[in-house]
This record gives C-alpha cells, sequence and structure tokens, in this order.
C-alpha cells in the first residue's frame, strides 16, 4: 500500500485560516459549557475578569457564554443553509453541465441566474420580508426564524454553486476518460455519479467554504438589522447591534470580543476556502488545467469553461447534429 | 477467410452549427467518413493511415459505437452493430484513446478502474473472482499488483498504455480499435507495446483496427493497411504492398514525407525529388474539392480527375481509387 495520509498542504494563509476556524469552533463548542447565557449574573455592565473573561452586557449576562450561544447558533445556520445550497445546487449543477449547450442547460441556468439579479444579501432580506419573523406553525411543527433565515441564505447561494458544479461537469464531460467509459459500456448514471462527481467535489468544496464566510456575515447582518434570530436568543448579529449603544459609554469589550469572534469565522473560512479552491493538487499531466485566479471572491465566478467556438476539424464539435 | 469485423460503406456527416445571424444559410457539412469499407479477419491486424482530419478518428469512434453513423453498417461476428448498442454488443468493440494519460479518472484508483469494467458487463460472479481476472490481466500485459492500488499519476505512460488495454481487454472484446496508441509514447515504450500488441493478437484471436499517422509503425505491426484522405479510403491492400509501393498518388506523396534515417541523404524532403510537386495543405474539410479529393494537390491530375471521382477498383492484390494509378 502506498503511503496514504500526509500533511494537507495548506500553504500559510491556509494554516491562519484553519487556526481561525478552530478557535472559532472552540468558541461555539467549549465557550458554551461556560454558562447560562440568559442567566443575569451582575448587577450591570462588567469588564472581563477572571469569572467572566468576556466581560458581561447591560442587563448583566454573561458575554462568554452569550457569544458562544451565538457563534453557535452562527454556525448550524451557516452550515444548514450551505448545505442546502450545495443539496439543491450542485445536481442542477451537474445536470447542465451534462446536457451542456442544450436546452435543458439554458432552462436550468437562466432560471438559477434569475435569483441573481438581486443583490444576495437584498435577495435573503427580501425572502426573510416576504415570510416574517415570527413563529410559523404548521400544525404541531414550529417553524422558529433560525431555519427560515438558513433556508433563505440557502436559496440565495444556489446559484453559484450550480455555476461552479455546471464548469466543473462540463470540463470533465470532455475528458478523454469518460469517452473510454463510454466505449466500455458504463452507464451514464454511473459515469455522472461515481465518476465525474468526485471530480467535481473539490471545486464545490472550496466554494462551500468561501461560502460559509459569506454566509456567517449575511446571518450577523441580517440579525444586527432584527431580521435574524430575535433576543433572547443571542446570535453574533444581534450581540453586536445591542453593544452598538454601549460603546459610548466606555463598554468596549461588549461590542469587540463578539465582533472578534465574528471576525475569525469570516476571515477563517475565507482563507480555508481560498487555499481549498485555488491550489488543487493535479495528477501530472492529466487533461487541462483549471483555470481559477486564487483571490477570486464569490461574487466574480466565470462561467469556468466558456462556449468553444466550432472547430474546423468535424470530431471535435462539442454536439454534432446528424445530417442524412 | 471470414472476416470476424466487416463495415460497409459507413458514412458520417457532421453539420457545423450555423452562426448567429446566418441561422437560414445552407447549412455547412463536413463528411468526415464517406463510404467507408473494410473487412478484417480475426487475428488480423489493418492500419488505417492519413493526414490530421481525414476522418480516421471518425472511423474510430464509428466502429466504438460513440457515434451514429449517418449511414452504413459494422458487423461484429454477424451481428450488425448500431449507434445505439445494448451492453452486450457495446463489449465486442473496445476503442483504446490516444493519450494514456487522459484515460483513466485521475482521482479513482487503478484497481477501481479495471474492476468497473467486469462489474458493468456481470462478467465474474464475486469480488474475489473479479480480482483475479484483473490480476491475470495486468500480469497478461507485463505488470505486477504493485500497479493497483496507485493512481493513474503515479504511474508512468508506458505502464498506463498497458493498462488501458488490459482495461479494455478484461471486456473479452472481439474487436480492438486502437486510435494512435503510440502517439503519445516515447521510442522505448512504443516498442515495448508493439511487441505487446502483436503477441495478443496471436493470443486472444482479435481484430485489431489500427489507427495511425506513423508509417513506420504501421509497418511493423499491420497486415493490411488502408489509406484515407478527406473521408475516403483511396487505397487498401496487403500492408507490404500499401505501405511500401503504393498505386495511389497520395499514399506514394505520404510514404515519400517519411524522414529516411540516413546521415547521407541531406537537403529537401524526398516528396519533392518524387515529382509529387507541392506537397500542400489538406483542403478545407466543408467543401472538399469535386471529383477526385485529391486532384488539386496531385501532380498526375488530368482534366477528368477534376470532373469525376474515381471509383474504387481492383489492381491485382490492391484496391485503389484513382484515374491515373502508378
Amino acid at each position: 500500500m502506498r503511503p496514504r495520509p500526509r500533511l494537507p498542504r495548506l500553504g500559510v494563509a491556509g494554516w491562519i485560516g484553519l487556526a481561525c476556524v478552530v478557535l472559532y469552533l472552540l468558541v461555539a463548542t467549549v465557550g458554551r459549557l461556560h454558562g447560562d447565557p440568559v442567566a443575569l449574573v451582575t448587577p450591570g455592565p462588567e469588564a472581563p475578569s477572571f469569572a467572566h473573561p468576556f466581560g458581561t452586557d447591560h442587563l448583566g449576562r454573561d458575554l462568554l457564554a452569550r457569544t458562544a450561544e451565538g457563534a453557535w447558533t452562527s454556525l448550524w445556520i451557516c452550515v444548514t443553509s450551505i448545505g442546502f445550497a450545495v443539496a439543491v445546487g450542485m445536481p442542477l449543477g451537474v445536470l447542465a453541465g451534462y446536457r451542456h449547450g442544450g436546452r435543458l442547460d439554458g432552462v436550468l441556468m437562466r432560471s438559477v441566474e434569475t435569483l441573481q439579479a438581486l443583490p444576495q444579501f437584498v435577495f435573503v432580506m427580501f425572502l426573510i420580508g416576504l415570510m416574517g419573523t415570527a413563529d410559523m406553525h404548521f400544525g404541531p411543527v414550529t417553524v422558529g426564524n433560525g431555519p427560515r433565515v438558513a433556508f433563505a441564505i440557502g436559496l440565495g447561494f444556489v446559484p453559484y454553486f450550480a455555476r461552479v458544479a455546471r464548469g466543473a461537469t462540463v470540463v470533465e464531460m470532455r475528458e478523454d476518460y469518460v469517452t473510454n467509459l463510454r466505449g466500455l459500456g458504463v452507464p451514464t448514471r454511473e459515469i455522472l455519479f461515481r465518476e465525474v462527481l468526485v471530480n467535481v467535489w473539490p471545486p464545490v468544496l472550496g466554494q462551500a467554504l468561501l461560502a460559509m464566510a459569506i454566509a456567517v456575515f449575511a446571518e450577523g447582518g441580517l440579525s444586527f438589522l432584527g431580521l435574524g434570530v430575535a433576543p433572547p436568543q443571542a446570535t453574533l448579529g444581534n450581540l453586536i447591534a445591542d453593544a452598538g449603544g454601549q460603546i459610548i459609554g466606555g463598554d468596549w469589550w461588549y461590542a469587540t470580543l463578539p465582533g472578534t469572534v465574528l471576525v475569525l469565522g469570516i476571515l477563517g473560512f475565507n482563507l480555508l476556502g481560498e487555499t481549498a479552491g485555488a491550489g488543487r493538487p493535479r495528477a501530472v499531466g492529466t487533461g487541462p488545467v483549471r483555470r481559477r485566479a486564487p483571490e477570486q471572491t464569490p461574487e466574480e465566478i466565470p462561467e469556468e469553461t466558456p462556449r468553444q467556438i466550432p472547430a474546423q476539424i468535424p470530431t471535435q464539435i462539442p454536439t454534432p447534429k446528424e445530417t442524412q | 477467410m471470414s472476416a470476424l469485423l466487416s463495415v460497409d460503406g459507413l458514412t458520417r456527416r457532421f453539420a457545423l452549427p450555423g452562426s448567429f445571424g446566418r441561422r437560414r444559410a445552407e447549412p455547412r457539412i463536413v463528411p468526415a467518413a464517406e463510404d467507408v469499407s473494410f473487412a478484417v479477419a480475426a487475428g488480423e491486424v489493418l492500419a488505417v493511415v492519413g493526414e490530421s482530419g481525414s476522418g480516421k478518428t471518425t472511423v474510430a469512434r464509428l466502429l466504438a459505437g460513440l457515434d451514429t453513423a449517418t449511414s452504413g453498417t459494422v458487423t461484429v461476428a454477424g451481428r450488425v452493430l448500431s449507434g445505439d448498442r445494448t451492453p452486450a454488443d457495446q463489449r465486442l468493440v473496445q476503442l483504446v484513446t490516444q493519450n494514456p494519460r487522459a484515460a483513466f479518472n485521475r482521482r479513482r484508483t487503478l484497481r477501481h478502474a479495471l474492476h468497473q469494467p467486469l462489474r458493468v458487463h456481470g462478467l465474474g460472479a464475486d469480488r474475489a473472482e473479479r480480482d483475479e481476472l484483473v490480476l491475470a490481466m495486468v500480469e497478461r500485459v507485463g505488470l505486477s499488483a504493485d500497479h493497483l492500488d496507485r493512481l493513474p499519476g503515479e504511474v508512468s505512460g508506458g505502464e498506463l498504455a498497458r493498462l488501458v488495454l488490459a482495461r479494455a481487454l478484461l471486456v473479452r472484446p472481439r474487436v480492438l480499435v486502437l486510435d494512435e496508441p503510440t502517439a503519445s509514447l516515447d521510442a522505448s515504450v512504443k516498442a515495448t507495446v508493439v511487441n505487446l500488441l502483436l503477441r495478443l493478437r496471436t493470443e486472444l484471436d482479435l481484430a485489431i483496427v489500427v489507427i495511425t499517422h506513423e508509417i513506420d509503425i504501421a509497418r511493423r505491426l499491420a497486415d493490411r493497411a488502408a489509406v484515407m484522405y478527406l473521408g475516403r479510403i483511396v487505397e487498401s491492400g496487403p500492408a507490404e504492398r500499401v505501405l511500401s509501393n503504393p498505386r495511389h498518388p497520395y499514399p506514394r506523396m505520404l510514404l515519400a514525407s517519411v524522414p529516411v534515417p540516413d546521415p547521407q541523404r541531406t537537403g529537401r524532403a524526398s516528396a519533392a525529388a518524387l515529382g509529387a510537386g507541392i506537397v500542400g495543405e489538406v483542403p478545407s474539410v466543408t467543401a472538399p474539392p469535386p471529383g477526385c479529393a485529391y486532384h488539386p494537390r496531385c501532380p498526375f491530375a488530368t482534366e477528368v480527375c477534376a470532373g469525376h471521382r474515381p471509383p474504387i477498383e481492383s489492381l491485382g492484390e490492391v484496391d485503389v481509387a484513382c484515374h491515373h494509378p502508378r
């Protein structure tokens, strides 16, 4: 057997990103053990001390517990929303990429692009506006605002994943190994989902980490505006919103410490996503090198493969039409 | 000797997609293969040679069922194969593509790659039996089990070329189509692959079609040869005749263009010395010249060549499509 486990080649930025993400996750998990996020533990705001490392807020609640609670809420909302976006966007993209240039490709991609007509954050606010922020009741099931925020953010991300998956699929479908598998009689289903998909995953994963950063940011922004998860449940966004009025009073820790955790999350996922998306190690000399600028943000992801100009040589025409 | 593979009047025309604003214009048609017919017996090797754009690869894809012919038939062991084949029919003809580096999925192990065709076609009852079949085949092409647990990127080009062959042979095909099998290999590996092919042909009783533009490889491998020009076969027959003393001016020019490794001979390519005059470029494939497609480049062309397409005629051992065979 070949030696399989080796340290991932992350680079400086990647390791910094990983450290940030680990810190963020530590706050979101271990920090939650610190205490009750809604219990009133001091008579008023207190600066960080040994008993309350992040200080307490204007009502006397422990800020470490609240920040941990907030980080945890943000985390699950982001993971759910990105999971939803990948689960919906990736199959659409793979399907569109498989039918590259066909009618289905056009219909799928144009309808997905309709979602992108509005800036993403505005689109999410529009969705929340439609759904409202009060709890929804479906018979015995009560849906709080958290899942709906996750859904709204997730829907806003579907186009990105559909595009990335489509681009990667189009590239893969042109590779020789697909021709070989078809020649061997391997069914299309198996080629798509067992062979092509393993090569579509890595760019989608890189994209997912980048999107995580934006989702943390979006959730924070929504809660800051009062459109996200409502108090008393803490999120990083509504903590910072509450803190806004207190800065003038000299309570520096109130906004700074939850803010730092938010920055850790955004920065960490972003750096990690950059690393995963850029320095893709490929087996030597197989197929075309994916052209992808390392400093790409999700807002400016181009279609990975532009339509090819029909070549003069007949065997290279992408979708030959038959003539009699 | 009855033919294992016979191809009759195989034709494939591609329509070029019209550009925007020219939708209504006459669609441009590329006749990639026109009326291609040949037969290959079991244990026989046919070399198809020609320049780029002569339709060699199109013929290979049609044989392997990766494309549907506009007209004409492919018959293997008495079964007429269409473009849309059942899994059992798909097995009969196996295509080996040009670049062994790209022929395997770079993220799946070679073991997976070799097991897959067996599993798909239900060959070998269980995993253990498939393992044995794979191992036997890998050893047959001169490799060992160590190669199986690697990724394609971790194996050398020559080994990959043999593994591609092994994968194709695992489904027990009757016909093997090799598209430029040696084009991307270096000289020593080329020799290994050629010798392997010669051995396999007798061991497995395969009909082999080798698509190539390397005349020396074709000479070494083939029993019979067919020369294609702009989608048509212009001359076919025993390899030693066609690849050394052809009757059609096009293969004559082609052979004369092969550099001779003789340090005493310097100066211009012998094609010019042959009197073939302008070696020239292949004409546009969308508008092949009328009459004999070769006449604009042919030093022996006359009026009749421009007006009438020469039929394929039998001249002794070889079949030639030319008004003025040499």
